[in-house]
């Protein structure tokens, strides 16, 4: 199951970084309002990362908690003294870019978005099945960061004039996220074998989670996503 | 609109990657708004995208631009709506160029005036066509492009509790995948067929008895309009059910098709039947000659004309089948707050809310139009 996921999620990284969004803006061949926005979906995207675990927290089985405690408490910059929490990374890297009169507008989006989720039907019988399905989206944007993250801070240093502090939130995901990626991959096998998945069940659960590609989708926008996979 | 698939969507006729809805947005003077959707579909009504816009701004809209909107409260509001609606019926060149009928763009203003108005006196359109209380069970619509991916898709509908599915067929090896589905879906679950039209009468006939011992519940629409004249035959010899769907367009085919006995079954979808009223028309032929009914959709509707669908289907008491409301299961996004897509095992509830009982985001539309036609009551001639 894990080389399923790892599949699934390096395909994902492979349309994220061959997207030609993502390569005109690692090469700089777009203007700043292109990074702009793209800065602000990332902003939008992560801001609702900590409710995510939250709700992670409280499904995940008992030789799980403790990694996603932590997860938790370092998103909301408890883990140590000092900490500062992943929105106040993000708030750094958009203020870098000079997007301070964005912020009530991404935020207000993100709720919306938080919103969507809650009262969309539930597709599936039980917080189980749901729990899975938002476990492997959670862990593949960790999983993602953790191969991508750095190479996105070095091209929006050299092309935004952006400072390492301003680009912590990216250089925190590439160090970090390699061992928060592993350790959410440990956590969905755990998932999987303490709710007693059918192996078919839990993939065909992964597939249909996995089914668009979630990076160019909420950095890039829906159109790109579509055009990623010839779906113009 | 423009919005994106998650996924490509293909049958015999056509793959589709986006939807391409025409949404009609209606404001009152006083400030209410409501909506209505078209899905134009060149290979049922005939209309187009851009025939479907022409026929809403330079038909529809000069019969209705100044016109006292019918009070909300109305107890026959939907019969006073669709008497301000012109017929719209199709010119010779139109006829000649394949338009049967402008039922999409009809379909939009009649939605779209009965949510304004319903809206205007707080009222549900659940209030006017009043749910029966049958429970409304969604179809999973199954693609066959491989019968590698129709196993897959039917795997990922069955993991979300689908009990019900529709399959497209209408290529090579339709038995052998139809085989292969009903083992994966298991002895319980309602399979029924789509051929889109591609067959002849022999061919249909052909298939569906090798199709018997897979318990098949129906096959929609396996002549195509150019072969309406074979349905009778068909129905009479088929051991699978048959529906008809683009072969019934008008209300003249669906008398036709009573009075012929050519079919078992109705496919009433709100676009392609020009609104909610039509379709209740259509709905009384079927009973009439004892057709069972299927509330269908288009591929690619947003929560607006799945709203109008759930509402229409929620007033039958004797529907065979329910389609749509696939919402994000297919959309890469909706147009709506809630979204009104089904939820486990296809389930879902009568809208309750205003209208429609939906609440269309605005910036939602202007982020996916593809383009914006306004037309202004300022222009009163």
């Amino acid at each position: 199951m894990r080389q399923f996921v790892e599949d699934l999620y390096n395909q994902h990284i492979g349309e994220l970084t061959g997207c030609a969004e993502f390569v005109a803006l690692e090469e700089g061949s777009v203007g700043r309002d292109v990074f702009e926005g793209f800065v602000g979906n990332v902003f939008l995207t992560h801001q609702n990362s900590p409710h995510f675990l939250g709700f992670l927290f409280a499904l995940v089985p008992p030789n799980s908690v403790e990694r996603i405690e932590h997860n938790l408490l370092e998103e909301m910059g408890l883990d140590e003294e000092d900490g500062r929490s992943h929105p106040e990374l993000l708030m750094a890297l958009l203020e870098g870019m000079g997007l301070q009169d964005k912020v009530s507008t991404l935020k207000a989006k993100a709720r919306t978005r938080l919103d969507e989720i809650v009262l969309d039907p539930l597709l599936y019988g039980s917080l189980r099945e749901v729990g899975l399905s938002a476990l492997v989206e959670v862990v593949s944007f960790e999983y993602m960061l953790s191969r991508v993250s750095s190479r996105i801070g070095r091209f929006l240093k050299k092309q935004c004039d952006l400072t390492d502090e301003q680009l912590e939130w990216f250089f925190h995901h590439s160090e970090v996220d390699i061992q928060h990626a592993e350790e959410g991959l440990d956590t969905i096998e755990d998932y999987i074998a303490y709710y007693e998945f059918d192996p078919q069940e839990a993939q065909d659960i992964i597939g249909t989670a996995m089914r668009e590609n979630v990076f160019i989708k909420r950095y890039f926008g829906i159109e790109a996503a579509a055009r990623a996979r010839g779906m113009e | 609109m423009q919005i994106p698939f998650v996924e490509g969507f293909g049958h015999s006729l056509k793959t589709r990657k986006a939807s391409n809805s025409v949404i009609v947005r209606l404001e009152t003077d006083e400030g209410v708004v409501g909506y209505g959707e078209g899905a134009p579909r060149p290979y049922v009504t005939g209309e187009t995208v851009a025939s479907m816009t022409r026929s809403v701004s330079e038909t529809f809209w000069p019969a209705l631009k100044g016109v006292e909107l019918p009070i909300g409260d109305a107890p026959d509001l939907l019969a006073q709506v669709d008497a301000l609606l012109p017929d719209a019926l199709p010119t010779s060149d139109e006829s000649q160029a394949g338009v049967l009928a402008h039922h999409s763009a009809r379909a939009a203003v009649e939605v779209a005036l009965l949510d304004t108005a319903l809206k205007g006196a707080e009222r549900s359109l659940g209030a006017v066509i009043q749910p029966t209380g049958t429970p409304l069970i969604y179809s999973g619509v199954i693609t066959s492009e491989s019968v590698e991916r129709a196993l897959a898709n039917a795997r990922r509908m069955k993991s979300i509790g689908l009990t019900v599915f529709k399959v497209k067929v209408g290529f090579d090896g339709d038995v052998a995948l139809i085989a292969s589905l009903r083992e994966a879906l298991g002895p319980e679950s309602s399979i029924r067929i789509d051929a889109n039209g591609v067959w002849t009468l022999d061919q249909a006939l052909d298939t569906l008895n090798q199709l018997v011992s897979y318990n098949v519940a129906s096959c929609e629409e396996p002549l195509g309009r150019s072969r309406m004249a074979d349905l009778p035959s068909l129905a009479a010899q088929s051991p699978i059910p048959i529906m008809v769907d683009e072969s019934l367009c008008t209300l003249e085919d669906a008398q036709w098709l009573g009075e012929q006995s050519g079919c078992h079954l109705f496919n009433v979808r709100v676009s392609k039947c020009g609104g909610i009223f039509r379709c209740l028309q259509f709905v009384d032929r079927a009973r009439q000659h004892g057709i069972r009914v299927q509330v269908g959709s288009h591929v690619g509707e947003t929560s607006i004309l799945a709203a109008a669908g759930r509402h229409l289907a929620a007033s039958l008491d004797d529907l065979a089948f329910l389609e749509g409301s696939f919402g994000t299961i297919l959309l890469s996004v909706d147009v709506t707050r809630q979204s009104v897509r089904f939820g486990h095992r296809g389930m879902a509830a009568p809208l309750k809310g205003p209208g429609l009982g939906i609440r269309v985001l605005d910036d939602r539309l202007a982020q996916h139009a593809a383009s914006v036609h306004p037309l202004d009551s300022n222009d009163l001639s």
